[in-house]
């Protein structure tokens, strides 16, 4: 390859003495390839610097030399240098190359299943990730995160960019899925959680509960057989129905949620840079590092805390020390954090127990600092919490009847703890077996 | 003496003597390094120059596949190698 980027020439050799020009070339250090002879004449390969050197040693040795074919880039580039059309063509190829391939082009997701496509990818578009977007504004760690905040059923997921392919792949919880049953079978009416009952009101079936009495989770509240007595009043069977009514137990939910009164928090400033590296068994070689000068950011961070404090003034004696230490904490906290990005080449041999490849490592700069956080502050975003938290129980067809929650604090944590007292209805059925209940003479004369 | 002198030192006799090295590939290879030039070229008859010898290597349709101040190699169909003293 290098040979083609700096030009040889096929040359042929006649008369006077060959060996003696192949000798004069060596000790002038001129490389010759795949020297033959060919009827009466010499052929040999020569660079094309060497070959314009190599005319005094033609003269000395009485050869005539001629070039028969000429190889490489600098003649290409004196055959098609007034071509500007080819050559522009040339440059707007690799420029269209470059920027493409720094872009995102597809998202895949794979392994899900409760979850579509068009859920997540609505999910993405929202968070700003799209294709067409430049690779380096994807953080994959984050939006792994994110994906598993936001879909309750995500309980593991990766994400990372292969080539201009985003890949995420999900693993779902399905644990409590269950089997839908038919409002024709036989069923009962169970309790979903722990609590009391506050109301009972029976459509049909046979209530086991009263108002006021307290249910445990999985207990029968209104059953699916209703016993069937003869005149006698004797027992004579059941008679098998899918229990149904309006029922609402008030339940208790224990919350508690912690902040601590110091925070530590990364604040992603971006892309910074990328590195190649070599490696071959434990040595690793970096092949372009991104330096960076930090002497700056020191002034903007003192900044940022000040802007930062401003808005939130604590109001106890402490505000004086936090401030001191939040400055001291933020001057020196600038930090990179590297994500093993791209593929991975790889060469194998066995033979040798050696591993030649390489790998691409992104950064990514960002502050991590200490922040104090205000009282104020804690409160909302407790209070933000919890009625998030409330929310999402009243999503399950929950309400809030009482809130005993309260914020304490101590040196090291505001903590909002407390009971929550919600009415529920319930609505869960549970599947009677047909043989667990002897059946009546009229109800086995039906089914027949 | 020199000769002593070399072996204790364990200098290899390339340098310690300049003799030829050569290195030999089947019946179609063969590499000569530390030569002092070449003599005639033909594809049945190469004669290559050493230090107080001659190489000569006989065959059909060989060519030098490169020819540089430290190393040569001649490739083709090689039937016999032998060495004339000067």
């Amino acid at each position: 390859m290098f040979r083609f980027f700096r030009g040889y020439v096929l040359l042929q050799i006649r008369g006077g003495s060959a060996e003696r020009f192949f000798n004069l070339c060596r000790n002038h250090g001129i490389f010759l390839k795949n020297i033959r002879k060919t009827e009466d004449t010499f052929q040999c390969y020569m660079n094309l610097y060497d070959f314009s050197l190599c005319s005094m040693l033609a003269d000395k040795s009485g050869v005539t030399l001629c070039v028969i074919r000429e190889y490489g880039l600098p003649f290409y580039w004196k055959r098609y240098h007034g071509r500007y059309a080819l050559l522009s063509g040339i440059w707007i190829l690799l420029f269209l190359v470059l920027f493409a391939s720094g872009h995102l082009w597809e998202i895949k997701i794979e392994e899900n299943i409760y979850y579509t496509d068009d859920q997540i990818f609505s999910f993405l578009k929202e968070n700003g990730i799209e294709t067409g977007i430049r690779k380096n504004r994807v953080n994959c760690d984050m939006l792994e995160q994110k994906l598993r905040d936001h879909f309750e059923r995500i309980s593991w997921t990766s994400a990372w960019i292969d080539g201009t392919v985003l890949r995420i792949t999900v693993a779902e919880n399905y644990s409590d899925l269950e089997a839908v049953i038919a409002e024709t079978d036989p069923a009962d009416l169970i309790a979903e959680s722990d609590g009391t009952v506050e109301r009972i009101i029976v459509r049909q079936g046979k209530a086991l509960v009263k108002t006021g009495d307290t249910v445990k989770k999985g207990q029968v509240l209104i059953s699916g057989a209703v016993p069937l007595h003869n005149d006698s009043e004797e027992l004579t069977g059941y008679r098998l129905v899918h229990a149904s009514g309006d029922v609402q137990l008030l339940t208790e939910v224990s919350y508690r949620r912690e902040i601590p009164a110091e925070e530590r928090k990364w604040t992603d400033q971006g892309y910074s840079g990328a590195e190649v590296r070599l490696f071959m068994r434990n040595h690793i070689l970096s092949l372009c590092s991104p330096y960076r000068i930090f002497h700056s950011v020191k002034k903007q961070m003192t900044e940022q805390v000040q802007s930062f404090l401003s808005d939130n003034r604590l109001s106890d004696r402490r505000s004086e020390v936090g401030k001191e230490s939040a400055v001291n904490d933020y001057a020196g906290e600038k930090e990179r954090i590297e994500i093993a990005a791209g593929s991975t080449g790889l060469l194998r041999i066995p033979e040798l127990n050696l591993e030649i490849g390489c790998y691409k490592i992104t950064y990514r700069d960002g502050i991590n600092g200490y922040y104090l956080l205000s009282e104020k502050k804690v409160e909302e975003i407790l209070q933000e919490e919890l009625q998030d938290f409330v929310q999402n129980q009243e999503k399950k067809e929950k309400l809030m009847v009482e809130n005993q929650v309260r914020i304490y604090y101590d040196s090291v944590v505001y903590r909002a703890e407390g009971i929550l007292r919600f009415s529920e209805r319930q609505n869960r059925c549970r599947g009677i077996e047909s043989d667990a209940y002897p059946k009546s003479e009229d109800a086995q004369e039906e089914s027949l | 003496m020199k000769d002593r002198i070399f072996h204790a030192l364990q200098i290899p006799a390339d340098m310690a003597k300049g003799v030829a090295l050569m290195e030999i590939s089947g019946h179609q290879e063969v590499r000569i390094e530390n030569f002092k030039g070449l003599c005639s070229y033909d594809p049945m008859l190469v004669r290559v120059l050493a230090s107080g010898y001659m190489i000569i290597v006989e065959g059909n349709n060989m060519q030098i596949s490169y020819y540089s101040d430290v190393i040569m190699k001649i490739t083709g169909e090689i039937d016999s190698i032998h060495f004339e003293r000067r």
